[in-house]
């Protein structure tokens, strides 16, 4: 037998309340067939009844004047019971005003005296009876088993409802997200952990309620809610505090808000809920703000950010990356000459065009994804040092980045010498940058890889000098060959005496420690003039050239 | 002994108030004969002798509930009207509704001792 039918075969109890006892009986005879019967005389006779009945009471027919306490009162009475509020209640009325009366206290029918036939009332408590059921089930699917509130399906259909029908009225999406929550189930148990959800659903049920909206669990602790805009969210966090503290005692708690401001009520429901999530977990890493606006303008970078990390992979294999190369003139004797170059990344993407490196290298230095580049780069390069040695005669050694990730790649120095050896060049031909940063951390193990790779004949150069915090301890001990400023004090030099004068330490510590002084961002005569006199050895940037093609750059070579 | 023939004579609409009965003709007469002693009718009266109209409605109002159920036609239509004149709270004379209906209830109190 399925569940539907073992329902159907349950025999439910119908509660007739009325002080006649002729009535009474005349219903009880109808009725007691199908149904077992309780009665009561009036309105506290009843509420004693429902408190107390073991069975739950399906149905109850309810008469209007009685004594103690009429139908009206009854009505009002039970209908701000949680627990019984829901049962369905037919009125025995013969007057019309009472009708209305009780259909807008809640009841949800009404039988009129003089009876009709028996097969109309059967009928009419069997359709009461059902619909109330129905109900009870549509709501149970509709809803979070743990708090009750709407589950995502119906939330986003309720919201879609609002829209329809309130289509001018200025809304706000919402997730709201415990702050370290995971922590609190850990300190305090599952149990005390759902309990807090269950509060929590609780004071946005309110929250929503005031606010003309609907509120819906998405999952774990991500509540949604979506409702008329509200001005000020800081309110919202300091109600939903104190009312979790005064009406449940829990306290200690932070929330998060992502607020989505809706523009445009035709955008799919599904894109405002993840609009409002995204800038609830932007909070997360953060941890500085309560609550955020979601910023269109921040949307478009990040869905820029994710579409360049998926486009990656075939970017490489499609080859829309290019090597460019930047000269580097050395500067000591009367007329600058060709010393080197490095090698810098340009992305061709065939649906975005040009992408700045400013862009992307951030983007895939923080997923890990640039050891990918770095390796595109070291190839490129080292063939193109081989095909000048081979087409002009001249060896230009090529600097290129090792990004701080490559670092801990255990097998690294053997993947630069394949490369090395694999394009027919030498170790001396591929200088390596590595940035100062770098060096902060894990100090040992560094300076152990770095000079494994100068033992092997490697030139070591420290990229973005000064924007680190190296000690003078970390540079004696740093097994290095050239140091290369970082461009942000070549380009305030000029206006920023301070920044001058460490331009000058910079060349001070380089001197100390015997090893030649890169200058790079060099965009002026001036800038190249005094960094000449203040002992620089080498000069990179637009002064001399801006990054170019290897086919370009060639011209510089065979000018020397 | 109380029967159907013996209302119909009375003037009830027996047909009506058995189907309200699910025609369980036991059923109906024992019910009816609960009316005569049905503590409305003192009430009705005492309320407009001392001129309570609202003790006089509520208690016409349960009565006319319970007769026009069993469907006691000369006691359902004065009930019917003394009730709606009390609701609409109408200056009138109401002794002869109630000296007609104590004279309804008698006549079927009889048939019920009989």
């Amino acid at each position: 037998m399925d569940s539907v039918n073992i329902i159907k075969k349950i025999k439910r109890t119908i509660l007739i309340v009325d002080d006649e006892i002729i009535n009474q009986e005349i219903l009880k005879e109808i009725l007691g067939n199908d149904y077992e019967i309780l009665t009561a005389d009036n309105g506290i006779e009843a509420l004693h009844v429902v408190h107390t009945s073991l069975k739950p009471i399906s149905l109850i027919l309810l008469d209007i004047n009685m004594p103690l306490m009429g139908g009206i009162a009854f009505l009002e009475a039970i209908k701000k019971e949680e627990n019984y509020k829901k049962i369905p209640i037919i009125v025995l009325t013969s007057e019309k005003q009472s009708e209305l009366e009780s259909l807008e206290l809640g009841a949800a029918d009404f039988i009129k005296k003089p009876y009709d036939m028996p097969e109309i009332i059967i009928a009419r408590v069997n359709r009461s009876i059902e619909l109330s059921e129905d109900r009870m089930i549509i709501r149970a699917s509709e809803r979070d088993d743990l708090t009750g509130v709407y589950n995502k399906h119906i939330f986003i259909e309720y919201a879609q409802k609002m829209d329809t029908y309130n289509s001018q009225t200025k809304t706000d999406m919402v997730v709201l997200n415990i702050d370290r929550f995971h922590l609190f189930n850990e300190l305090h148990g599952r149990e005390e952990g759902d309990n807090v959800l269950r509060s929590l659903s609780e004071v946005l049920k309110e929250l929503v309620r005031r606010h003309d909206g609907i509120v819906g669990r998405l999952q774990s602790d991500y509540f949604m809610l979506y409702m008329n805009h509200i001005a000020d969210y800081n309110e919202v966090l300091r109600y939903i505090e104190q009312e979790m503290r005064n009406k449940f005692n829990i306290m200690n708690i932070r929330f998060r808000l992502g607020v989505y401001i809706v523009n445009d009520k035709n955008e799919a429901i599904d894109n405002r809920i993840d609009r409002a999530k995204l800038v609830c977990d932007e909070i997360r890493s953060s941890n500085k703000e309560s609550f955020t606006v979601f910023d269109s303008e921040a949307q478009r970078k990040t869905l820029f950010k994710e579409k360049l990390a998926q486009d990656l992979l075939i970017g490489i294999k499609e080859r829309q990356f290019e090597v460019y190369y930047q000269p580097k003139y050395g500067i000591k004797g009367d007329k600058p000459k060709l010393i080197s170059a490095e090698a810098l990344i340009r992305w061709n993407h065939p649906e975005l065009g040009f992408i700045s490196p400013g862009l992307f290298i951030p983007l895939f230095e923080e997923n890990g994804t640039i050891r990918l580049l770095d390796r595109y780069v070291w190839n490129d390069a080292a063939a193109q040092i081989k095909k000048w040695k081979d087409e002009l005669g001249k060896s230009i050694p090529v600097s290129v980045n090792v990004s701080r990730i490559d670092m801990f790649d255990s097998s690294i120095v053997d993947t630069i010498l394949n490369i090395v050896e694999k394009n027919g060049i030498e170790p001396k031909d591929l200088h390596l940058e590595i940035t100062e940063s770098a060096y902060n951390n894990e100090t040992e193990q560094i300076i152990e890889l770095i000079s494994e790779f100068r033992d092997k004949g490697f030139l070591i150069e420290i990229d973005d000098f000064g924007s680190g915090y190296s000690s003078l301890n970390t540079l004696a001990i740093l097994p290095f060959d050239v140091l290369k400023l970082d461009m942000k004090f070549v380009k305030q030099m000029e206006k920023n005496e301070k920044m001058f004068k460490m331009v000058r330490i910079v060349a001070d510590i380089a001197r100390f420690l015997e090893v030649p002084l890169i200058a790079e961002g060099v965009e002026t005569e001036n800038q190249c003039d005094m960094l000449k006199k203040l002992g620089y050895d080498i000069i990179q940037g637009y002064y001399f050239s801006k990054p170019i093609p290897a086919k370009e750059f060639e011209k510089f070579i065979i000018k020397g | 002994m109380l029967t159907i023939d013996a209302l119909k004579e009375f003037g009830a609409d027996t047909d009506t108030g058995l189907q309200r009965c699910v025609n369980r003709e036991s059923l109906y007469l024992r019910l009816v004969k609960m009316v005569p002693t049905n503590e409305g009718f003192e009430r009705l009266s005492k309320a407009i002798n001392e001129n309570n109209f609202v003790e006089a409605f509520q208690a016409a109002h349960g009565l006319k509930g319970i007769v026009n159920n069993l469907s006691l036609t000369p006691l359902a239509e004065p009930i019917s009207e003394i009730t709606e004149y009390l609701r609409a709270e109408k200056q009138m004379d109401y002794a002869p509704y109630v000296k007609k209906i104590l004279e309804e209830r008698e006549k079927l109190a009889k048939l019920c001792e009989e």
